[in-house]
């Protein structure tokens, strides 16, 4: 037997509604993530409707799932996940969209024939009918934010952040803000603000010349000069990591500094970090990890439209040996927590980008609040720890780590530079907090209602100058 | 292992009906491979062993997205039950053409493993609609003997037309 759905007739038309249901499926009954769907299923993201319906269903996964419940006769079974999202694709254009509800609510019923369940056309017609029919479900429903939180990640907000728990899980249900990080090694900032002028982008100025934020998020191809790589899209918080590893260095000295970025695809902050570097004149090598090949294949796209040039570091040339400094960026396949990372001699700078839960995200993320668990917290936070509890040890005496997660948890921040310093004694930590967002015991965390940042966390960690340097491999 | 040649509708040897398996020795574990090989290849979410002029009872089926929940099944037996359900179907012996068909809504299946091992288990939606839809395969049927003797012979004579 063939799929129906591979019938090509003149009839074939993309079901958008079917496709978010499909990928909703695939999140929460399989724990894929959007980057998975991204990476495997692009079909299903293929226009902008798609986006909207899949991130709009997940950001309201839980309240309208509690609408839905209260008109579903009886609930539908496990196997039957597949019609819940269809249905809850429906509920959503129904209450957060402007889609014509007759449109909405037929395009859903159509995709159950595609899914294998043509029995259920009259169950989904009737329960989105009625929906449509009643008000009260939409009324209730009326910015609720925290009704869209798992309780788990309601107590856990409530508990750290008592006095903004409210304006935190709003800012979770906004949509995020795009900021733009021209390229200085391509165009200077000012010619690329002229180009935005000149294509009618309006915009903000961020802290440093090279960050903008536009008014209008929009597709990054449409940018000027993208695929000349005049410019990336980063957000604020994380342009962070490059100015604060750059007021940390100590760049006094000639000869040129090794740095790491020890978690560094898709490179991002490594390649702000390349283009600060050569815009202030520090004489500098640059090497990046990172432990999946697929993705470091990913950052040599990057790299190649950005112009950063890369190339394989082979521990055997030695830091110096296989590129002149300020020029190609050495790029290594390897896990950062492993024993062996062969930087001998050690690094005078390293960045660590570390892996988290991404709670500070959540708005650009929406599957994120559905899928991290306080179990995952702490794994994360275990992993966190072994990751600098490694890196350290590569790191030259007086130098600096720079220690960042997109999370506003303490477990994956303050708690892990809390464990770190109880079992090192050659380091210290220094906050380097500015302006907005807070001050915690050990470092800087910003928030998602900051203006124009992701949440996100920072701490700088100094290696004192022992004279033993025991703690070198 | 070269794929299988799968016989198209209206060739005659579709209609024959199969024979029980009775030996389950490597041969028909490799048979059973090259079916499933020839089937993801089609590429199919099942193939009857009819198809490929082999009149045995075996089927294979698999309708996950993944392609990696595959199904071999020898000398299956189904039980339908629940409600009729209208489903669109298409066939590997009928290329290019789809058609509304009534099947039951769940069956209950009993069969075989390549190793001759009894196994048991109960489908719902597709895979119901596509276990139905092979097993009438090993009974020398198509899903086309559904459909009205119109349209059935509107695709005789278009696919013996694409034949020639």
């Amino acid at each position: 037997m063939t799929e129906p759905t591979a019938k090509p007739a003149k009839g074939q038309k993309i079901n958008v509604r079917l496709d978010a249901a499909r990928a909703l499926t695939r999140i929460i009954g399989q724990h894929r993530t959007i980057e998975w769907v991204r990476a495997e299923r692009p079909q299903w993201l293929q226009s902008p409707l798609h986006t909207q319906l899949l991130y709009g269903t997940l950001r309201h996964y839980l309240s309208l799932g509690e609408a839905l419940h209260r008109h579903l006769r009886r609930p539908l079974k496990d196997k039957d996940l597949d019609l819940y999202h269809l249905m809850l694709v429906g509920t959503y254009q129904l209450k957060y969209t402007a889609i014509a509800e007759y449109a909405a609510i037929s395009e859903c019923v159509n995709g159950c024939k595609a899914l294998g369940k043509p029995w259920a056309r009259g169950l989904v017609n009737g329960v989105l009918r009625t929906m449509q029919r009643d008000d009260n479900w939409r009324l209730d429903l009326a910015a609720v934010a925290a009704l869209d939180h798992p309780p788990w990640l309601r107590s856990l907000i409530a508990k750290q952040y008592p006095a903004e728990a409210d304006d935190l899980m709003a800012a979770n249900n906004q949509r995020a803000p795009m900021t733009v990080r021209v390229n200085r090694s391509r165009v200077t900032p000012e010619d690329f603000r002229q180009k935005l002028d000149t294509a009618g982008f309006e915009y903000q100025q961020g802290p440093w010349p090279e960050a903008l934020t536009l008014d209008q998020p929009q597709l990054a191809s449409m940018l000027p000069g993208w695929d000349q790589g005049a410019c990336s899209v980063q957000d604020l918080s994380a342009q962070h990591a490059a100015h604060l590893m750059l007021s940390a260095l100590q760049t006094n000295t000639s000869a040129p500094l090794n740095i790491l970025d020890a978690c560094a695809a898709p490179g991002g902050k490594l390649f702000h970090l390349r283009e600060a570097l050569a815009d202030k004149g520090v004489a500098h090598r640059l090497f990046a990890l990172d432990d999946k090949e697929k993705r470091l294949q990913d950052l040599e796209t990057i790299g190649a439209r950005l112009g950063h040039t890369t190339y394989r570091y082979e521990p055997e040339h030695g830091l110096t040996g296989q590129a002149r400094a300020n020029e190609a960026i050495g790029l290594l396949c390897i896990d950062g927590c492993s024993p062996n990372l062969p930087f001998d001699p050690p690094l005078d700078a390293i960045l660590l980008d570390a892996p988290c839960s991404g709670s500070g995200t959540i708005r650009r993320n929406p599957d994120i609040r559905l899928l991290i668990t306080e179990a995952s917290l702490l794994e994360q936070q275990a992993l966190q720890l072994r990751l600098l509890q490694n890196l350290w040890q590569h790191l030259v005496a007086g130098g600096t780590l720079v220690y960042s997660t997109c999370s506003v948890f303490a477990e994956e921040n303050d708690q892990v530079i809390h464990s770190f310093l109880g079992a090192t004694s050659d380091a210290s930590a220094q906050t380097p907090a500015q302006g907005y967002g807070q001050t915690t015991k050990y470092g800087w965390q910003m928030l998602p209602t900051d203006p124009l940042t992701d949440g996100f966390y920072y701490c700088l960690l100094r290696k004192q100058a022992v004279q033993d340097g025991a703690a070198n491999p | 292992m070269p794929l299988l040649k799968i016989l198209h509708h209206p060739d005659p040897r579709l209609r024959t009906k199969a024979t029980a398996v009775s030996t389950f020795d490597e041969a028909l574990s490799e048979f059973a491979r090259n079916l499933l090989t020839t089937m993801y290849a089609a590429p199919g979410i099942g193939l009857a062993a009819t198809q490929v002029n082999v009149h045995k009872r075996v089927i294979v089926v698999d309708i996950s997205e993944e392609k990696d929940q595959p199904h071999m099944l020898v000398n299956p037996v189904l039980e339908p039950y629940g409600d009729k359900i209208k489903g669109e179907e298409g066939c590997l012996s009928v290329p290019d053409i789809y058609d509304s068909v009534e099947r039951f809504e769940y069956v209950k299946v009993s069969a075989q493993d390549v190793h001759g091992e009894p196994l048991q288990f109960t489908a719902d939606g597709m895979l119901s609609i596509c276990i139905q839809h092979e097993c009438d395969h090993l009974e020398g049927k198509l899903f086309v003997d559904y459909l009205s003797s119109l349209k059935r012979g509107r695709i005789s004579k278009a696919l013996r037309e694409r034949a020639k």
